[in-house]
């Protein structure tokens, strides 16, 4: 592969202290969030991360987007570690990895225009002046399918697909190299999110965008993503091509997970392979952490945790059974 | 047609609206479909497109002052509920009809335990005895929580969201309602647990032969559960079909695009298909096919007149000037 | 399931966020309004409308009752008090002096009490803990005590009163900002903001405070007639604004030894201030009802 790594994660861990204690206070436990992940996205793709509420998916990416300091682990952005750098080349490295959030209600400022909310990440890193700032923005709201009326607009006069192409014409303003897109269609209908996903794979083509894409939706992911990684409480259970993670899944969860997905078809009926829900991740099964809703379950897996293996080529697996 | 005697619910041109500052939002404007006994409807479409409306109107909870039912008739075992009193309405409301919502954390009062809850539509409805305490822990059973008879004690903020929904799945079926209309039921879950939730829903319809109405927007949802499905698009349907005529072969444009435009698992598709442009306003909506601004197989006709409905063929009716 | 119908339309409520339903049942706000445009007409026109010089004092006219009552001559429309000073005048000014100092009070308290709310929600832990604590201990002192040390350190004027007031009454302010940064700072405009390189400075000063805007004016208004009262309250008892100043509290103050056969020298200026007070709890409770209801429910 001749594609570069734009973003490598190394063993990265996010744990959230619970503290007890009113003035003196003293950690009693650790949500582990992120528990030791390592995965790299090539300049271009699109990465893709499923599973189940509070597996830690958004969690990795706001350490990405340095919303949390990680607890441990390197990232490496172009071969560079970040924790490397300097305040201000840190701040000029911010640029380069923006992001979209879920909720389009809440991720715009209501009480600003739209030109403001486009234009506010050139304003903080003083690109242009303002005329060519405002340039950009009128660019930018024809390349997400807006039209220019719509820049002195406030966001409660627009539906839910048209904050979202706000929401990702700000994400664009600084010519990124990354975008992390945290479950970017989930609150938007059905119709909708066709428009936005064919609107995001666009720009990926004409500008070269790297994407890290958060869904509960595996269609969507699974549309969109290059490769995928699925998650269970703070680990990578697998990650994979996206064709081979879907005709070969080899994790029991991976396996599980695929098969739980409705189809929207009335002769195809899901049957329900996973019984019981997600344990605390304040203190997960010791041993593999699915054992105690895996099926193929051995001896083993309760008392060790399996390492992640290379078993085809771009194809990772933590299991005891490979 | 089926037999008078079949039908449990008949939605006869109900119009829903609200009256705000704004204006009046006409947000169900002329539905009418009917719900045999023991069969499980879906009704699709997208936000704002009336379901939830639609389904507080038969519950009679439109959300006051602001919303009124201006006019039709909803005939539950062939009495009017637009001609029934208050109180009328609130005994039958979780007895004989009853209703799940969509986020089970907003449903359910996180003060009271999750007994208390479901004891509470058992003394409402006049069903207490004695054993109310075994009853609410046989409901608990009955929707597969794990250890009901300590979990009976619990309160909801202690269950995650899946066993919370199917603690609401428990109250509303705990006085074996004839009519049950779920909103959105699985929306705020995980597909494991959807599919768990579901799995459950099927279940329970086949032992209590209870009538459900679901709502949702996700395709796949209904395709594993329902017989029907009725597609609502700006306050009004605008295809009725049995549920594989739906997936097979839609006939509404929207009902086709709306299928074209979900990706799915394991089908990649070069490009998805993406109905253009924006949902209907409905406050002053045109007199034509609510559709016809995103329609792509609009005629001139579309946009003056409302489509009427036709019969394609049994049970599968569309209203669409494609057809008439 | 019985009490189902206000979760139902709760729930229902959280989806349609375009649909302004709330607004259709407000009380209508011209009574308040009709109060404040008075009490404002007076503060921008005394010198105007007044028709004496309110420090004039004419022994010989003192203490003369209201035009209608016997005794009373239609050039004092609401009569002299006993130093012949016309009742009327010293009321229309005394207005500048109560808007004086409820505002210089909200000034001061407003800007402790947003700044320290804004620090205490937005950076949390510590921080936070450390002022709210220090709110807890600040509302713990009766206010009195600080004024009467103050009178007795710097004595006692409308100055006194507004530092007074102003040091006492942040930590109400401070905890209502608190309240609403901390739900504002999850929110993802404010995460986008730190994506987008924002220092804290900016996200508190673009994104989180226009956004509390609304209900500090709402409370501000409200607080204002608190703070009327409390100011009159403090010059009845000597320990606020001096002779010979036009203050409605003095001007009850100095009527209270006539009030046996000055009736008016009490009543008017008690008007004046209820009228004014009302008003601005009308007015607060009406932008209270119109700005965004929601988000003052909490
Ligand atoms: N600030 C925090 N303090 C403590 N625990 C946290 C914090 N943020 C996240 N967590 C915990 O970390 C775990 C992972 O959370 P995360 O938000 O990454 O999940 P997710 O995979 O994005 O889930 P979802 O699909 O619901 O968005 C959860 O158990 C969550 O409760
Ligand atoms: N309480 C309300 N006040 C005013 N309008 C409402 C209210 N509830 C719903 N509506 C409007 O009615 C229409 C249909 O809403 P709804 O039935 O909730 O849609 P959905 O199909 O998503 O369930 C929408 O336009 C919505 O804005
Ligand atoms: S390691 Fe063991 S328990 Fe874990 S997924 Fe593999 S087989 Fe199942
Ligand atoms: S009636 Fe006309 S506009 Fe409406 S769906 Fe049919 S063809 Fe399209
Ligand atoms: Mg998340
Ligand atoms: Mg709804």
């Amino acid at each position: 592969m001749s594609k570069k790594k734009i973003i490598s994660v190394e063993n990265l861990k996010k744990y959230f202290p619970i503290t007890k204690g009113f003035i003196f206070t003293n950690v009693i436990g650790n949500v582990k969030a992120v528990d030791n992940i390592s995965f790299d996205i090539l300049e271009g793709q699109t990465l893709g991360l499923v599973g189940e509420s509070g597996c830690g998916k958004s969690t990795t990416a706001n350490v990405l987007l340095g919303l949390e300091p990680p607890t441990s682990g390197q990232i490496k952005f172009q071969g560079e570690d970040i924790a490397q750098f300097s305040k201000t080349q840190l701040f000029s490295f911010r640029r380069n990895i923006q992001a979209v959030f879920q909720d389009p209600f809440r991720s715009l400022s209501p009480r600003k225009k739209v030109k403001q909310i486009i234009s506010e990440p050139m304003s903080v890193h003083r690109v242009g002046l303002r005329e060519m700032q405002y340039e950009r923005v009128m660019e930018l709201l024809s390349l997400v399918g807006l039209s220019p009326e719509h820049a002195e607009l406030y966001p409660h006069e627009f539906s839910g697909g048209q904050r979202q192409r706000i929401a990702i014409a700000r994400a664009l303003s600084l010519n990124p190299k990354t975008i992390i897109l945290d479950e970017p269609l989930s609150a938007l209908d059905v119709s909708i999110q066709a428009q936005i996903l064919n609107l995001l794979i666009d720009l990926q083509k004409k500008f070269n965008l790297t994407f890290l894409i958060i869904s509960h939706d595996l269609a969507v992911v699974e549309h969109i993503s290059d490769n995928i990684g699925v998650m269970y409480l703070g680990i990578l259970a697998e990650i994979a091509p996206s064709d081979k993670l879907y005709s070969n899944p080899k994790h029991p969860y991976t396996v599980a997970l695929l098969e739980s997905v409705p189809i929207a078809d009335p002769d195809a009926k899901v049957e329900v392979s996973l019984e019981g829900e997600v344990p605390s991740p304040l203190n997960p099964p010791p041993g593999c952490r699915f054992h105690p809703r895996c099926p193929k379950a051995k001896a083993e897996c309760k008392k060790t945790e399996p390492e992640m293996k290379e078993i085809t080529s771009g194809h990772f697996v933590s299991c005891h059974l490979y | 047609m089926a037999s008078q005697k079949d039908i449990l619910l008949q939605v006869k041109d109900l119009k829903t609206s609200f009256f705000t500052k704004k204006g009046v939002i006409k947000a169900v404007d002329g539905v009418s479909f009917t719900v045999k006994k023991g069969e499980v409807i879906g009704l699709v479409g997208e936000s704002g497109s009336g379901k939830s409306v639609t389904s507080l109107s038969i519950m009679r909870l439109v959300p006051q002052p602001a919303g009124k039912i201006v006019s039709g008739e909803i005939l539950f075992k062939n009495e009017n509920l637009l001609n029934k009193s208050e109180s009328e309405m609130r005994e039958l409301r979780g007895n004989k009809l009853a209703m799940i919502l969509q986020d089970p954390m907003v449903s359910l009062n996180q003060l009271l335990t999750v007994g208390y809850q479901i004891g509470e539509t058992f003394k409402y409805h006049g069903k207490a005895d004695g054993s109310l305490l075994t009853k609410c822990i046989n409901i608990l059973k009955k929707v597969k929580v794990p250890s009901p008879e300590t979990r009976v004690n619990n309160f909801p903020f202690q269950f995650s969201g899946g066993m919370c929904q199917r603690v609401l799945i428990g109250t509303g079926i705990a006085n074996n309602p004839e009519l049950l209309i779920a909103d959105e039921p699985t929306t705020a879950l995980d597909v494991t647990i959807q599919a768990q939730i579901l799995k459950l829903m099927k279940d329970l319809q086949k032992e209590i032969n209870a009538s459900i109405i679901l709502i949702t927007h996700d395709l796949a949802t209904i395709a594993q559960i329902c017989s029907k499905v009725y597609v609502m698009y700006g306050g009004r349907i605008v295809e009725k079909a049995p549920v594989k005529d739906f997936y097979h072969d839609p006939q509404h444009p929207y009902s086709e695009g709306l299928i074209k435009s979900v990706p799915v698992l394991g089908k990649r598709v070069k490009r998805l298909y993406a109905i253009e442009g924006q949902p209907p306003n409905l406050i002053n909506p045109p007199p034509g096919c609510r559709f016809e601004p995103r329609c792509s197989k609009a005629k001139k006709v579309c946009s003056q007149k409302y489509p009427p409905e036709v019969e394609l063929k049994k049970d599968h009716q569309v209203s669409c000037w494609l057809y008439s | 399931m019985k009490e189902n119908g206000q979760d139902i339309s709760q729930a229902l409520s959280i989806t349609p966020p375009d649909v302004t339903e709330k607004k259709l049942k407000v009380r209508k706000p011209y009574l308040g309004l009709f109060f404040l445009g008075v009490f404002f007409f007076m503060v921008i026109f005394a010198d105007l409308i007044s028709p004496y010089d309110p420090f004039a004092s004419d022994l010989s006219k003192g203490t003369l009752p209201p035009s209608w009552q016997e005794g009373g001559t239609a050039a004092h429309l609401l009569g002299t008090d006993f130093l012949g000073r016309d009742q009327l005048s010293r009321i229309i000014h005394g207005s500048r002096m109560s808007l004086v100092v409820s505002v210089g009070c909200i000034l001061i308290y407003g800007t402790i009490g947003i700044i320290l709310g804004l620090i205490s929600g937005f950076f949390g832990g510590k921080t936070d803990m450390f002022i709210m604590r220090l709110s807890d201990i600040w509302q713990s002192v009766p206010g009195l005590i600080v004024i009467l040390l103050l009178v007795s350190v710097i004595g006692a004027s409308a100055k006194t009163v507004i530092i007074s007031i102003g040091i006492t009454g942040w930590p109400q302010f401070a905890r209502v900002v608190r309240g609403e940064c901390l739900s504002l700072k999850e929110r993802d405009f404010v995460r986008l903001a730190r994506v987008a390189g924002c220092s804290n400075f900016q996200i508190m000063a673009s994104h989180i405070f226009p956004n509390i805007i609304n209900t500090l004016l709402v409370l501000s208004t409200i607080q204002i007639a608190g703070i009327i009262v409390l100011s009159a309250t403090l010059s009845f008892l000597g320990l606020g604004t001096q002779p010979p100043s036009c203050d409605w509290g003095l001007m009850l103050a100095e009527g209270r030894q006539y009030i046996t056969y000055a009736w008016w020298l009490v009543t008017f200026p008690g008007i004046a201030i209820a009228i004014t007070v009302i008003g601005f709890n009308l007015t607060g409770d009406w932008l209270r009802e119109i700005l965004d209801p929601k988000q003052m429910l909490r």
